[in-house]
């Protein structure tokens, strides 16, 4: 099967009479032993017959000369006479790639900001304890109370008993 | 001492980068020919056909002032018909139609007539022909690259380096597309080739 991949590998070239003498050999002793690379070779040569059967169009002058006339005149007009391909065509495959990677990048750099944003708030905690020389874990702490004394001041104005109650 | 086409092609673009504009229409009278050949084969339409190299010749003029002939003249204007060629089939909506384009009966104003080879009996005419003529129709019904390939190599006379250099992939990729190519027009032509 290996030595078939080679072989095959070789017979357009062998077809075409391209090949070394010692590489002549070694086809021709394949092909002579093998059925399926038989079978190959003579389609190639089949489409090789038909390929070098085929003669070019021969056009006749008055189709050279509408041709040439043509050209020229589009020439003239210096623009093209069809675009290749619809505007976006060219866009799309692009874009269907850099859209994915642009939204996920996006994400990413929003968590990330997100991130810094609550870095940015310890730091700032920090600040603030040693401009008024307090461990941090105090701050946190008469922030507590501060939300309790505000809690308990709701409570008050709803039913004042309850606070009576609570002491 | 007579000057090969590379050769030419070459001056011709050295004269119209030095401002003389009749070297393009001598580049057009040295390549219009085989160019139209390699292009109906790629597209199977006479009509498309002539548009398209009328379309590569126009943006060869307009950027032949930039080209360096790092790639050689021949290897560039390939490109860009089978860039045009691409961009025909594509807005054909990639369909694998096969165009029944007898050149005689194209145009009732005989614009795309077919001249007979005069040097061919009439039933040899009419065999050489129908042979032209089912060869290019199953060249168009292969895959992009090796119709590409095959229409270098058969119609065109390329070797499998220029093939590879027009199509921008290794030689032995270009021998992949060529191979694969013939096979498959060996297969398609056989129920042919068993009727006569």
């Amino acid at each position: 099967m290996a030595l078939c991949f080679l072989i095959r590998r070789k017979l357009v070239d062998f077809a075409e009479q391209n090949l070394n003498e010692g590489e002549v050999r070694k086809v021709q002793a394949h092909l002579s032993e093998c059925g399926p690379c038989r079978q190959e070779f003579d389609l190639i040569r089949k489409g090789l017959d038909a390929a070098h059967g085929h003669r070019p169009p021969v056009m006749d002058e008055v189709f050279w000369k509408r041709f040439d006339e043509g050209l020229w005149k589009k020439i003239q007009e210096g623009k093209p006479s069809f675009s290749p391909a619809p505007f976006l065509a060219p866009l799309w495959k692009p874009a269907a790639v850099i859209l994915p990677v642009i939204i996920v990048m996006l994400a990413v750099l929003t968590r990330m900001s997100m991130i810094s944003v609550g870095q940015q708030e310890a730091v700032l905690v920090r600040e603030a304890a040693w401009l008024i020389n307090e461990s941090p874990d105090t701050q946190v702490l008469s922030a507590l109370e501060d939300d309790l004394t505000d809690e308990m001041e709701i409570l008050f104005v709803l039913d004042p008993s309850l606070i009576r109650k609570i002491g | 001492m007579e000057l090969s086409e590379k050769e030419k092609s070459l001056e011709c673009v050295r004269r119209f980068q030095e401002g003389d504009r009749r070297a393009f229409d001598e580049l057009v009278q040295i390549h219009k020919r085989k160019a139209y050949g390699f292009v109906l084969g790629m597209i199977g339409n006479s009509e498309d056909a002539s548009d398209i190299l009328q379309e590569g010749f126009l943006r060869v003029y307009q950027s032949l002032g930039r080209f360096r002939g790092d790639a050689g003249f021949k290897t560039w204007f390939y490109r860009i018909l089978i860039n045009l060629s691409r961009d025909v089939l594509r807005r054909r909506g990639r369909s694998r139609r096969v165009f029944a384009y007898s050149m005689d009966e194209a145009d009732e104003d005989g614009k795309t007539r077919e001249y007979p080879d005069l040097s061919l009996r009439p039933d040899d005419q009419a065999q050489q022909k129908e042979l032209d003529e089912l060869v290019r129709r199953i060249a168009s019904g292969l895959s992009d690259r090796q119709r590409e390939a095959f229409c270098l190599r058969y119609f065109q006379g390329m070797r499998s380096d220029e093939v590879a250099s027009v199509l921008g992939c290794g030689v032995s990729t270009a021998k992949v597309h060529i191979f694969r190519a013939l096979r498959e027009v060996g297969r398609r032509i056989q129920p042919y080739l068993k009727e006569h």
